[in-house]
């Protein structure tokens, strides 16, 4: 686990639990960085309506995630 | 009403929310304060004692809380940056640059303001309605526990449960506990 060759050997490869592995940890990443991308965007006044249409995703959507955790 | 909290009852409240942090959750939920209210390092000495007496010590009740609410989510884990290494992200690198505009532990998972959810006012309400049922000013520790055990359907009750602690026996030595000495 802890040699990074052997690691990058493996998820370039075809291993499944290595791959998905990765897969998991892109989406944490992706989900930290859109939750703190998102309180960033209403403290500096964006409307929900604009979120949603930078992430591309419906306004309900985004205000359903996130409304709890930026508006207070 | 918080202000009727006793110090230690308090402060289980306020570890609560640490306990929240440390798993990575978003809400303090009744789960999490029975777990500062399990906790030896910082937790109010009589239910810290009452409960693993009952078979509920503090890592007991911590990894049922994991299982059934599902594993903390670690997003700056060696694992997942060992992961993100394998398709060419450093995390690090990630990490500083987003820390350049928005300062250190940016994207920790619980950045944003930890509030209470639902469940976690219940517990507050319950607790002081126990307080009043008790005939008792002050709102303690005991009548935080007895809160979680009232709420059948709350987290904490479900934990306690899966456990095997029988909640009923529970209630009875805590109440027991809070007659004043004959």
């Amino acid at each position: 686990m802890t040699d990074p060759t052997g690691l990058a050997a493996a998820a370039s490869g075809t291993d499944p639990r290595e791959g998905l592995r990765a897969a998991l940890a892109l989406r944490r990443l992706a989900e930290a960085l859109e939750s703190l991308q998102v309180r960033n965007a209403r403290s500096q006044g964006w409307s929900w309506q604009e979120i949603a249409e930078a992430l591309e995703v419906s306004k309900q959507a985004v205000h359903k995630k996130h409304a709890s955790s930026s508006d207070r | 009403m918080f202000e009727r909290f006793t110090h230690d009852a308090r402060a289980a409240v306020l570890n609560a929310q640490e306990e929240a942090r440390a798993l990575g959750h978003d809400e303090v939920g009744s789960e999490h304060v029975l777990l500062a209210l399990t906790n030896p390092e910082n937790g109010p000495r009589s239910t810290v004692e009452v409960l693993a007496a009952q078979g509920a010590p503090y890592g007991r009740v911590r990894d049922t809380l994991i299982e059934l609410a599902g594993s903390p989510i670690r997003l700056l884990s060696d694992e997942d940056a060992a992961a993100l290494a394998s398709i060419g992200i450093d995390l690090d690198v990630v990490l500083s640059r987003v820390e350049e505009s928005f300062g250190p532990g940016a994207l920790e998972p619980t950045a944003g303001r930890i509030r209470f959810a639902k469940p976690g006012r219940v517990t507050l309400q319950l607790a002081l309605r126990e307080a009043l049922r008790l005939k008792s000013r002050a709102i303690t520790s005991e009548h935080l526990l007895l809160g979680l055990l009232r709420a059948k359907d709350g987290m904490a009750a479900r934990i306690l449960k899966e456990i095997g602690v029988d909640v009923a026996g529970l209630r009875g030595i805590v109440e027991a506990s809070l007659r004043p000495a004959a």
